[in-house]
Protein backbone atom coordinates (compact mmCIF):
# COMPACT_ATOMS: atom_id res chain seq x y z
CA UNK A 1 0.00 0.00 0.00
CA UNK A 2 1.06 3.52 -0.89
CA UNK A 3 0.44 5.14 2.35
CA UNK A 4 2.48 4.05 5.19
CA UNK A 5 2.32 4.30 8.75
CA UNK A 6 5.49 6.17 10.66
CA UNK A 7 3.97 5.56 14.42
CA UNK A 8 7.30 3.54 15.00
CA UNK A 9 9.01 6.24 13.83
CA UNK A 10 7.36 8.80 16.16
CA UNK A 11 7.44 6.50 19.08
CA UNK A 12 11.36 6.31 18.87
CA UNK A 13 11.59 10.11 18.32
CA UNK A 14 9.37 10.47 21.88
CA UNK A 15 10.91 7.41 23.19
CA UNK A 16 7.58 6.12 23.98
CA UNK A 17 7.30 2.34 23.95
CA UNK A 18 4.18 0.97 21.77
CA UNK A 19 2.27 -0.63 25.20
CA UNK A 20 1.62 2.83 26.49
CA UNK A 21 0.74 4.66 23.70
CA UNK A 22 -1.81 1.31 23.50
CA UNK A 23 -2.60 2.18 26.71
CA UNK A 24 -3.16 6.07 26.55
CA UNK A 25 -5.09 5.74 22.97
CA UNK A 26 -7.44 3.22 24.71
CA UNK A 27 -7.38 0.53 22.06
CA UNK A 28 -5.20 -3.10 22.56
CA UNK A 29 -1.46 -3.55 21.63
CA UNK A 30 -2.99 -6.23 18.86
CA UNK A 31 -4.57 -3.08 17.14
CA UNK A 32 -1.74 -1.03 17.45
CA UNK A 33 0.51 -3.65 15.71
CA UNK A 34 -2.24 -3.86 13.09
CA UNK A 35 -1.61 -0.30 12.94
CA UNK A 36 2.50 -0.17 12.77
CA UNK A 37 2.48 -3.12 10.47
CA UNK A 38 0.02 -0.95 7.52
CA UNK A 39 -2.52 -3.81 8.07
CA UNK A 40 -4.92 -1.58 9.22
CA UNK A 41 -7.58 -0.52 6.24
CA UNK A 42 -8.33 2.86 8.03
CA UNK A 43 -7.33 4.95 10.74
CA UNK A 44 -10.48 7.02 12.58
CA UNK A 45 -10.12 10.56 13.25
CA UNK A 46 -10.19 10.43 16.73
CA UNK A 47 -7.49 7.71 17.07
CA UNK A 48 -5.45 10.01 14.49
CA UNK A 49 -5.97 13.19 16.65
CA UNK A 50 -4.63 11.53 20.28
CA UNK A 51 -2.28 10.17 18.63
CA UNK A 52 -0.98 13.52 17.61
CA UNK A 53 -1.75 15.06 21.06
CA UNK A 54 0.33 12.22 22.54
CA UNK A 55 3.10 12.29 20.34
CA UNK A 56 2.95 15.96 19.72
CA UNK A 57 3.09 15.78 15.78
CA UNK A 58 1.39 16.01 13.03
CA UNK A 59 -1.22 13.74 11.00
CA UNK A 60 1.43 13.96 8.38
CA UNK A 61 4.28 12.82 10.39
CA UNK A 62 2.31 9.97 11.28
CA UNK A 63 1.07 8.84 7.68
CA UNK A 64 3.59 9.04 4.51
CA UNK A 65 2.24 8.54 0.97
CA UNK A 66 5.17 6.69 -1.09
CA UNK A 67 4.63 6.52 -4.87
CA UNK A 68 5.14 2.71 -5.63
CA UNK B 1 -30.00 7.76 22.63
CA UNK B 2 -29.84 6.00 19.48
CA UNK B 3 -27.11 3.72 20.45
CA UNK B 4 -28.66 2.78 23.88
CA UNK B 5 -31.86 1.93 21.50
CA UNK B 6 -29.94 -0.09 19.22
CA UNK B 7 -28.32 -1.54 22.48
CA UNK B 8 -31.48 -2.35 24.19
CA UNK B 9 -32.97 -3.85 21.19
CA UNK B 10 -29.61 -6.05 20.73
CA UNK B 11 -30.34 -7.17 23.98
CA UNK B 12 -33.71 -8.17 23.61
CA UNK B 13 -32.75 -9.97 20.26
CA UNK B 14 -30.51 -11.74 22.65
CA UNK B 15 -33.08 -12.52 25.60
CA UNK B 16 -35.12 -13.99 22.54
CA UNK B 17 -32.25 -16.27 20.92
CA UNK B 18 -31.54 -17.66 24.12
CA UNK B 19 -34.71 -19.01 25.17
CA UNK B 20 -36.08 -20.11 21.65
CA UNK B 21 -32.52 -22.11 21.76
CA UNK B 22 -33.39 -24.30 24.52
CA UNK B 23 -37.30 -24.28 23.47
CA UNK B 24 -36.26 -25.93 20.44
CA UNK B 25 -33.47 -27.89 21.59
CA UNK B 26 -35.57 -29.38 23.76
CA UNK B 27 -38.12 -30.37 21.10
CA UNK B 28 -35.24 -31.90 19.13
CA UNK B 29 -34.42 -34.30 21.84
CA UNK B 30 -38.13 -35.04 22.33
CA UNK B 31 -38.46 -35.87 18.79
CA UNK B 32 -35.29 -37.66 18.69
CA UNK B 33 -35.67 -39.57 21.48
CA UNK B 34 -39.44 -40.30 20.16
CA UNK B 35 -37.58 -41.42 17.29
CA UNK B 36 -34.77 -44.06 19.35
CA UNK B 37 -38.17 -44.91 21.31
CA UNK B 38 -39.97 -46.14 18.46
CA UNK B 39 -36.88 -48.28 17.15
CA UNK B 40 -36.53 -50.20 20.92
CA UNK B 41 -40.49 -51.15 20.79
CA UNK B 42 -40.42 -52.05 17.36
CA UNK B 43 -37.09 -54.38 17.45
CA UNK B 44 -37.95 -55.75 21.37
CA UNK B 45 -41.77 -55.82 21.32
CA UNK B 46 -42.38 -54.67 24.97
CA UNK B 47 -46.15 -54.57 26.39
CA UNK B 48 -46.13 -50.85 25.35
CA UNK B 49 -46.41 -52.08 21.73
CA UNK B 50 -49.92 -52.88 20.87
CA UNK B 51 -51.12 -54.35 18.52
CA UNK B 52 -54.37 -53.34 17.43
CA UNK B 53 -57.45 -54.79 14.95
CA UNK B 54 -56.92 -54.14 11.79
CA UNK B 55 -53.22 -54.32 11.16
CA UNK B 56 -52.90 -50.28 13.29
CA UNK B 57 -51.11 -50.44 16.72
CA UNK B 58 -50.29 -48.18 19.40
CA UNK B 59 -47.01 -47.11 20.93
CA UNK B 60 -47.93 -46.18 24.98
CA UNK B 61 -45.84 -43.84 27.13
CA UNK B 62 -43.13 -45.57 28.94
CA UNK B 63 -44.25 -48.03 31.76
CA UNK B 64 -48.18 -47.39 31.24
CA UNK B 65 -50.92 -48.25 29.46
CA UNK B 66 -51.65 -45.07 28.07
CA UNK B 67 -51.33 -44.26 24.14
CA UNK B 68 -48.83 -42.39 23.04
CA UNK B 69 -48.26 -42.73 19.12
CA UNK B 70 -51.22 -44.53 16.77
CA UNK B 71 -49.98 -46.14 14.03
CA UNK B 72 -52.12 -46.95 10.71
CA UNK B 73 -50.46 -49.69 9.46
CA UNK B 74 -48.01 -52.41 11.16
CA UNK B 75 -45.72 -53.11 8.14
CA UNK B 76 -42.15 -52.21 7.68
CA UNK B 77 -43.10 -49.46 4.99
CA UNK B 78 -45.07 -47.43 7.40
CA UNK B 79 -42.93 -47.86 10.41
CA UNK B 80 -39.66 -46.59 8.70
CA UNK B 81 -41.78 -43.81 6.92
CA UNK B 82 -42.46 -42.63 11.05
CA UNK B 83 -39.38 -43.18 12.39
CA UNK B 84 -37.93 -41.12 9.34
CA UNK B 85 -40.46 -38.46 9.73
CA UNK B 86 -40.25 -37.84 13.44
CA UNK B 87 -35.73 -38.12 13.05
CA UNK B 88 -36.26 -35.51 10.60
CA UNK B 89 -38.15 -33.26 12.63
CA UNK B 90 -35.63 -33.31 15.41
CA UNK B 91 -33.16 -32.90 13.08
CA UNK B 92 -34.62 -29.91 11.98
CA UNK B 93 -35.22 -28.85 15.14
CA UNK B 94 -31.94 -29.25 16.70
CA UNK B 95 -30.83 -27.26 13.63
CA UNK B 96 -33.00 -23.97 13.85
CA UNK B 97 -31.67 -24.37 17.31
CA UNK B 98 -27.82 -23.95 16.29
CA UNK B 99 -29.25 -20.57 14.42
CA UNK B 100 -31.44 -19.49 17.42
CA UNK B 101 -27.69 -19.86 19.17
CA UNK B 102 -25.93 -17.65 16.01
CA UNK B 103 -27.66 -14.35 17.60
CA UNK B 104 -26.41 -15.20 21.48
CA UNK B 105 -22.82 -13.64 20.90
CA UNK B 106 -21.77 -9.75 21.28
CA UNK B 107 -20.24 -10.41 17.69
CA UNK B 108 -23.43 -12.07 15.19
CA UNK B 109 -21.74 -12.40 12.43
CA UNK B 110 -19.21 -15.31 13.01
CA UNK B 111 -18.07 -18.37 10.22
CA UNK B 112 -19.80 -20.76 12.89
CA UNK B 113 -23.51 -18.77 12.16
CA UNK B 114 -23.21 -18.83 8.51
CA UNK B 115 -22.30 -22.55 9.09
CA UNK B 116 -25.48 -23.35 10.99
CA UNK B 117 -27.90 -21.46 8.52
CA UNK B 118 -26.30 -22.97 5.36
CA UNK B 119 -27.20 -26.35 7.06
CA UNK B 120 -30.74 -25.42 7.87
CA UNK B 121 -30.91 -23.82 4.38
CA UNK B 122 -30.13 -26.86 2.48
CA UNK B 123 -32.09 -29.30 4.50
CA UNK B 124 -35.24 -26.97 4.26
CA UNK B 125 -34.54 -26.57 0.14
CA UNK B 126 -33.04 -29.96 -0.66
CA UNK B 127 -33.87 -32.53 1.99
CA UNK B 128 -37.27 -32.01 3.16
CA UNK B 129 -39.23 -31.12 -0.08
CA UNK B 130 -37.42 -34.45 -1.20
CA UNK B 131 -38.35 -36.67 1.82
CA UNK B 132 -41.99 -35.10 0.87
CA UNK B 133 -42.12 -35.63 -2.80
CA UNK B 134 -40.85 -39.45 -1.91
CA UNK B 135 -43.30 -39.72 0.38
CA UNK B 136 -46.51 -37.93 -0.77
CA UNK B 137 -46.00 -40.50 -3.78
CA UNK B 138 -45.60 -43.74 -1.70
CA UNK B 139 -47.24 -43.12 2.06
CA UNK B 140 -50.79 -44.11 2.77
CA UNK B 141 -50.86 -41.43 5.37
CA UNK B 142 -52.91 -38.54 3.83
CA UNK B 143 -50.50 -35.00 4.90
CA UNK B 144 -51.00 -31.92 3.47
CA UNK B 145 -47.57 -32.99 1.53
CA UNK B 146 -47.97 -29.69 -0.55
CA UNK B 147 -48.06 -27.43 2.35
CA UNK B 148 -44.87 -29.04 4.07
CA UNK B 149 -42.93 -28.54 1.11
CA UNK B 150 -43.96 -25.15 0.43
CA UNK B 151 -43.42 -23.96 3.88
CA UNK B 152 -39.75 -25.76 3.92
CA UNK B 153 -39.25 -24.45 0.83
CA UNK B 154 -39.74 -20.92 2.38
CA UNK B 155 -38.07 -21.15 5.44
CA UNK B 156 -34.96 -22.20 3.13
CA UNK B 157 -35.25 -19.23 1.26
CA UNK B 158 -35.47 -16.73 4.09
CA UNK B 159 -32.34 -18.89 5.65
CA UNK B 160 -30.50 -18.47 2.65
CA UNK B 161 -31.28 -14.71 2.32
CA UNK B 162 -30.30 -14.79 6.32
CA UNK B 163 -26.73 -16.41 5.91
CA UNK B 164 -25.98 -14.16 2.78
CA UNK B 165 -26.75 -10.97 5.44
CA UNK B 166 -24.66 -12.92 7.71
CA UNK B 167 -21.92 -13.43 5.06
CA UNK B 168 -21.53 -9.60 4.23
CA UNK B 169 -22.22 -8.75 8.05
CA UNK B 170 -18.69 -10.76 8.63
CA UNK B 171 -17.20 -9.11 5.57
CA UNK B 172 -17.98 -5.86 6.87
CA UNK B 173 -16.65 -6.92 10.58
CA UNK B 174 -13.50 -7.63 9.22
CA UNK B 175 -13.47 -4.93 7.20
CA UNK B 176 -14.23 -3.12 10.63
CA UNK B 177 -11.86 -4.84 12.70
CA UNK B 178 -8.90 -3.35 10.10
CA UNK B 179 -10.27 0.53 11.06
CA UNK B 180 -8.07 1.34 14.38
Amino acid sequence: MPIVVNVDVMLAKRKMQSKELADRLGITPANLSILKTGKAKGVRFDTLESICKILNCQPGDILEYIEV
Amino acid sequence: MVNNLFASYMKLVRHISIIAFYLTRVMAAGYILTALYIILCVLFQPSTLQHLPGNRFAICYPFTSEHFLLGAEYTVGYITEMILVIFLYGAFFALLSNVFQSFRPQKIFTMRGIRHLRFFYLINLFLFPLVFLILGIYSIEDYPYVAMITAHCIMGIFALFLAAIFEQGLNLQNDQDLII
